[in-house]
């Protein structure tokens, strides 16, 4: 296994794609920072520094599934999986293999991100307005949420010997999750009541019920779908709103065992050429 | 005999396509095995499995005893090397970079046997081209040294001069001649290219419709391929006759022309037509050739 | 040239992903249709009805989409398997290789969306309301959203003709779209942006009080507005995202605009096509 990651790492320091997915993440950060820095000196406007801290983990779910068919469907598509069976490494050990070593790009890609954000955001942001504790949590909600972007692409890289079939379905499948995660984000934002009158007590009267507001189990199942689906995540991350900051890991967790599980089965049955 | 590789009634099956059909081959320690079969015969199936790319349908092989199923065959595998179908390098990875890359795989702590390895090929001046810009005879010898990076013990090698020039014909034969002399690796070749095969086989196997269907030493095979005499002749009704008077087995060709399987006194077989008002035009000596062995092996119409 | 074209046709007619793409088509035009009209119906006590043209023209939307995976899919196979040598070796030309293959595409994307028009029809003119656009306005939209197909078609053939790896373009393919949409959202963001902030404060005696409205950052004013615009009405991606919501403004412009592009990246890929190194 460790030899399996070796060589992985060296190619990927030879790899160009590897290092423009950095390049790509860094232009990002840097991209979003100097658009505030520029409303910061023009207008004086005020940002905390949540608001770009965490959009790498909607950028990398795309990001990955570029990197991840295109980086290992070459063992496929340039038949070297066969030097590693050959020479007697198992089809489990290089799956994971192949699992840890796009985690580990997953993470430099995202500090390729945070690296421009932090370094201008640090002197102009105001300090986030969540605490240490909450702030940690979505560091590594994050982080197990990259995870899980990557078993997913993993799972499809590994299993399917096109290249561009791979891509494209990582691609797609990924457009498929974000709109799904809009769409189930619509109906969870209309407000339970069209109006709210407050009386000099302090006490809120509701006003007429919204007819499109989703309410009871129906809502439950929205909510917690889109604490499960990665580009759910995403979105809570991106705003740092996340309801259950404490769900959203495990729920993560919960992906990368069931499709790493999913992926190394199918392998193993997998007749390559 | 110890043999390196055994199989025994191996089968693989597509749907219902039976690519191996109970196949069973020893190939031993110290041989060059030529592989030989038609296109479509199941060479490159067979291959597959003993590689482990591919779980066989039934039946079983052993790799230096161990049989697949046990756990250690991953550690024998670590004596292997093969160059399946096409060469597996990366193709925007050098040549440096791509035994750089097999090393790691292979978790060979130092990269200095690299330029000694790329020598042995014949690639020692490729520097920073990568292999997708390598001409195919070029990818097929990084492919080999790919399959050489951990210093195996067998090789197997999938129609290893399949697109080489004829220069390149004989250095990829002489590489393996002097890796089977000198370094005593055991070779599996598979190939349809029987005239060169035979200038290095020290074994065969026969394979068709994923079948073996005759398995024999180099030394066998001569003996079993008859010499005969292609005789030339006004009147092959007249040669038939007086052959049939001496009890010799032959076959009519055309109209002048005959096989002859046996060796024969020229000046009586001449004297005997001239009884009979033939004239014997020319008589040449001829070997069987492996590939009219192999022709008559697997029948060869049948399949066409 | 016509020897390449029912060449083309023939493979078309056996590819799973052609059908599979047509099939996609007619799913999402059953989908959107089925999804205005449950809207309807669960919201009927507030008279809120459904027609016809909210989804009539969403095929605008959709085909950037789905050119983007079939484009580089089916023609990419032609470098893949070396089929594109077999045309040259018998001596056709590269521009009627390049020509040939940019009218399957267009042809291809005009049978998808019929795919989605026809879908859309069947569900929708028994089910939504009518049409509220005159006819001309429709006929305009049509002409617009088929000219959008068009020049999505032209731009992919160029990327799928252009790079001779099947992968790496139609991941091209589909992040460009991705951007443009992208691209689109954020323009329409930024041009319906108020172009004042409002900040009410309440005062001592209870009373809302309305603060002298500051201007809003979001908004862009001036050439950088007119910029915008142009970017919104010119992109492929704006575009759809101006059909999705049925936002355009000047279908005849837009185009006009497609057009262009058609003609631009034709022209363009054909004369690249012409000058590159095969293998």
């Amino acid at each position: 296994m460790r030899n399996l990651l070796s060589a992985n790492f060296l190619r990927l320091r030879k790899s160009g794609l590897f290092w423009g997915l950095l390049a790509v993440m860094f232009a990002f950060g840097a991209f979003f920072t100097l658009q505030h820095l520029n409303h910061y000196l023009k207008w004086d406007a005020k940002f905390y520094l949540t608001i770009d801290l965490f959009t790498y983990a909607l950028l990398l779910g795309f990001g990955m599934a570029v990197f991840i068919p295109l980086f290992f469907g070459a063992e496929h598509s340039d038949g070297t999986f066969r030097n590693k069976l050959t020479v007697g490494h198992t089809r489990l050990s290089i799956y994971l293999s192949h699992l840890i070593t796009s985690i580990a790009v997953a993470i430099s890609a995202a500090l390729a991100y945070v690296l421009p954000v932090l370094s201008v955001g640090l002197f102009i942001y105001e300090p986030p307005a969540l605490e240490t504790g909450t702030l940690l949590l979505l560091t590594l909600g994050t982080l197990a949420l990259l995870a899980a972007y990557c078993a997913l692409y993993t799972l499809v890289a590994v299993n399917f010997s096109r290249k561009s079939t791979a891509a494209v379905i990582c691609l797609l499948g990924m457009a498929v999750l974000y709109l799904a995660a809009g769409n189930i984000e619509i109906p969870l934002m209309h407000p339970e009541y069209l109006s709210m009158e407050v009386l000099d007590s302090g006490e809120v009267i509701p006003g007429e019920p919204n007819p499109r507001y989703v309410g009871g189990a129906q809502r439950e199942a929205l909510e917690t779908l889109y604490d499960i689906l990665p580009t759910g995540q995403s979105l809570q991350y991106m705003r740092a709103d996340a309801a259950h900051p404490e769900r959203l890991p495990l729920y993560s967790l919960v992906v990368v065992l069931a499709s790493t599980r999913a992926g190394v089965l199918l392998f193993r049955k997998k007749d390559l050429k | 005999m110890e043999y390196v590789l055994v199989t025994q009634g191996l089968s693989k099956h597509y749907k219902s396509f039976k690519a191996l059909d109970g196949l069973t081959m020893h190939v031993p320690k110290g041989s060059v095995y030529g592989f030989v079969g038609r296109n479509g015969a199941g060479k490159t199936t067979l291959i597959r499995l003993i590689c482990g790319l591919q779980a066989p349908t039934a039946g079983s092989y052993s790799l230096y005893g161990t049989d697949f199923t046990q756990k250690d065959i991953a550690k024998v595998r670590r004596r292997m090397g093969a160059v399946v179908e096409t060469p597996s390098i990366y193709l925007d990875l050098t040549a440096q970079d791509n035994l750089k890359e097999q090393f790691r795989v292979l978790g060979v702590p130092s990269d200095c046997g690299i330029p000694e390895l790329l020598k042995l090929v014949g690639l020692e001046d490729t520097g920073k081209k990568k292999a997708r810009n390598f001409s195919l005879g070029m990818k097929q010898r990084l492919g080999i040294a790919v399959a050489l990076a951990g210093d195996p013990d067998f090789l197997v090698l999938d129609e290893p001069v399949n697109g080489l020039d004829p220069q390149g014909i004989i250095e990829i034969r002489e590489l393996i001649l002097k890796l089977n002399r000198e370094r005593n690796i055991t070779v599996l070749i598979s190939s349809h290219i029987l005239d060169e095969l035979s200038k290095l086989a020290t074994h065969y196997g026969f394979i068709d419709s994923g079948r073996i269907v005759k398995e024999l030493s180099a030394r066998e095979l001569e003996a079993a391929c008859r010499k005969c005499l292609r005789v030339e002749v006004t009147d092959t009704r007249a040669l038939a006759r007086v052959l049939d008077g001496m009890g010799v087995e032959y076959k009519i060709l055309s109209d002048g022309q005959a096989d002859v399987f046996a060796q024969l006194n020229i000046s009586q077989l001449s004297k005997a037509l001239d009884a009979e008002g033939c004239e014997l035009l020319s008589a040449q000596e001829r070997d069987e050739s492996l590939e009219s062995y192999f022709v008559n092996l697997v029948g060869g119409a049948s399949h066409d | 040239m016509t020897k390449l074209l029912s060449a083309n046709l023939l493979r078309l007619r056996k590819s799973m992903l052609f059908w599979g793409c047509l099939i996609l088509m007619l799913l999402l035009g059953a989908g959107f249709t089925l999804q205005r009209y449950w809207e309807q119906a669960a919201y009927a006590q507030f008279g809120q009805l459904s027609y016809l043209d909210e989804v009539l023209f969403r095929h605008g939307l959709l085909i950037g989409i789905v050119m983007a995976v079939f484009v580089p899919l089916f023609f990419g196979t032609e470098y893949s398997d070396g089929a594109l040598r077999n045309k040259m070796v018998v001596g056709h030309s590269r521009l009627s290789i390049y020509f040939a293959n940019l009218i399957t595409a267009v042809a291809a994307s005009f049978t998808f969306c019929a795919a989605y028009i026809l879908a859309v029809l069947a569900l929708g003119v028994p089910l939504l309301n009518g049409i509220r656009l005159a006819a001309a306005q429709c006929a305009l939209f049509m002409l617009g959203t088929l000219a959008l197909a068009a020049a999505f078609s032209a731009l992919y053939t160029f990327v799928a003709m252009l790079c001779a790896r099947k992968a790496a373009s139609a991941v091209a393919c589909i992040l460009g779209v991705f951007l443009l949409l992208f691209a689109g959202i954020y323009i329409n963001s930024r041009l319906n942006a108020p172009e004042f902030l409002r900040e009410y404060s309440i005062a001592a005696d209870g009373q809302v009080v309305e603060e002298e409205p500051k201007p809003n950052p979001q908004y862009p004013r001036g050439m950088e507005r007119e910029v915008y615009q142009f970017l919104y009405d010119f992109l492929p991606g704006c575009q759809s995202i101006q059909y999705g919501d049925m936002s355009v403004e000047n279908p005849a412009l837009l185009a006009a605009y497609s057009l262009g592009i058609l003609v631009v990246s034709a022209g363009a890929g054909a004369a690249l096509f012409k000058r590159k190194d095969l293998k």
